[in-house]
């Protein structure tokens, strides 16, 4: 089932937040990753990501460094910072406070 | 990879973003991203024409992107960008003024008269208003024209001119009888813009652009002691011719910073 947009493109800082919290990655990484555990219900348009990565890097709450990989290709590696580690945590709490307050009304009889 | 780097282009296109670092730094992620997804696509076994297809449509719009990329930028683009243009605005100031003042001294001893009557209080105050003006003027004329999509000259006049009038109000109160300087300058650059946009001859641009200043200067040197109508023509017509040149010198200025500056770093 499609997943309405507006409402992915509200949650892109989320994912993005949530999936560095465990490990730092590279934009491509962090859309597979998206993609695998949503059992790729997350399929947004891939472009898109790297705004949202620039706008997150640039309030503080990530950090990047460019490597090389095996494969000797370069890529920009993100992770999150002490601020971006809290962040993520409010935004965590915030959206499981959201989503029961939104399932409370859809799912009343 | 050409559909990867038409795609990495016209994002950057939209964006807007400042800085030839930073388009490289944007430019080289997004090619890191795009080469993933075509090896990965390789792997799959799709051919060229599928890849080229799946590239564009999982990469989502250029344009869409580079507004994205531009709304994160705004800040710094605009802060570069002031700097840039009060840097040009410093720089073209000092060279017409330069360039006027040392044809006036030049003329003055020429014709005998003392070099000081160019710094006259009056004579200084009413040329500096006029020479500040018409190149803050001129180039706000030229840059603001971008802001829009459709007559350009007669918004960016309306834009430019309201800022003038204010310009001129605040003067006027502060210092009384100083506002008209800045309103004969500013027409004076749009007299300059307007003939650019419109004329493509440049002899007779130039030939317009000398007749209005030697009008101007015959007009505002009314007053002044100059003994004799030919001392006065001779004193007033290499001034004007001086203007005019300067008019030549800020108008090619603008165009090697838009060609050089704006649109090699910040378009």
């Amino acid at each position: 089932m499609d997943i309405d947009k507006e409402l992915l493109k509200g949650s892109v800082s989320l994912l993005i937040l949530r999936l560095l919290s465990q490990r730092e990655m590279y934009g491509y990484e962090i859309i597979r990753e998206a993609s695998r555990r949503s059992d790729r219900a997350f399929e947004f348009k891939e472009g898109t990501l790297y705004p949202a990565l620039h706008l997150l890097e640039r309030k503080g709450y990530l950090r990047s460094a460019w490597r090389t990989g095996e494969n000797g290709r370069r890529r920009k590696y993100y992770a999150l910072t002490a601020r971006g580690r809290k962040r993520a945590e409010s935004s965590r709490r915030g959206w499981a406070v959201f989503t029961r307050a939104i399932n409370a009304v859809l799912m009343e009889p | 990879m050409e559909a990867a780097e038409q795609l990495i282009e016209a994002t950057l296109e939209a964006s807007g973003l400042p800085g030839a670092s930073r388009r490289a730094e944007v430019a080289e992620e997004l090619r890191s991203h795009l080469e993933e997804l075509v090896s990965d696509a390789r792997r799959e076994g799709r051919s060229a024409d599928e890849i080229e297809r799946l590239m564009t449509s999982r990469f989502g719009s250029p344009f869409g992107i580079g507004q994205d990329f531009s709304r994160v930028y705004r800040l710094e683009r605009v802060v570069r960008r002031s700097l840039a243009f009060g840097l040009l605005g410093l720089v073209s100031l000092g060279a017409v003024s330069f360039f006027v003042y040392a044809i006036q001294c030049l003329v003055s001893l020429g014709l005998g008269l003392p070099p000081a009557l160019v710094f006259a209080p009056h004579h200084w105050r009413w040329e500096n208003e006029l020479l500040s003006g018409l190149t803050l003027g001129y180039l706000g004329l030229f840059f603001i024209e971008r802001l829009f999509e459709d007559r350009r000259f007669v918004k960016s006049v309306a834009l430019v001119g309201g800022l003038f009038v204010l310009a001129s109000l605040a003067s006027q109160a502060w210092w009384p009888g100083h506002g008209i300087g800045l309103a004969v300058a500013f027409f004076s650059a749009v007299l300059v813009r307007f003939l650019e946009v419109h004329c493509s001859r440049g002899a007779l641009r130039f030939a317009a652009i000398l007749l209005f200043f030697l009008v101007l200067g015959a007009i505002a040197h009314q007053g002044a002691t100059i003994p004799g109508a030919r001392v006065f023509w001779l004193f007033v017509g290499p001034i004007g011719l001086a203007v005019a040149l300067s008019c030549q010198i800020l108008t090619s200025m603008a165009a090697l910073f838009d060609r050089q500056i704006l649109k090699g770093k910040f378009a």
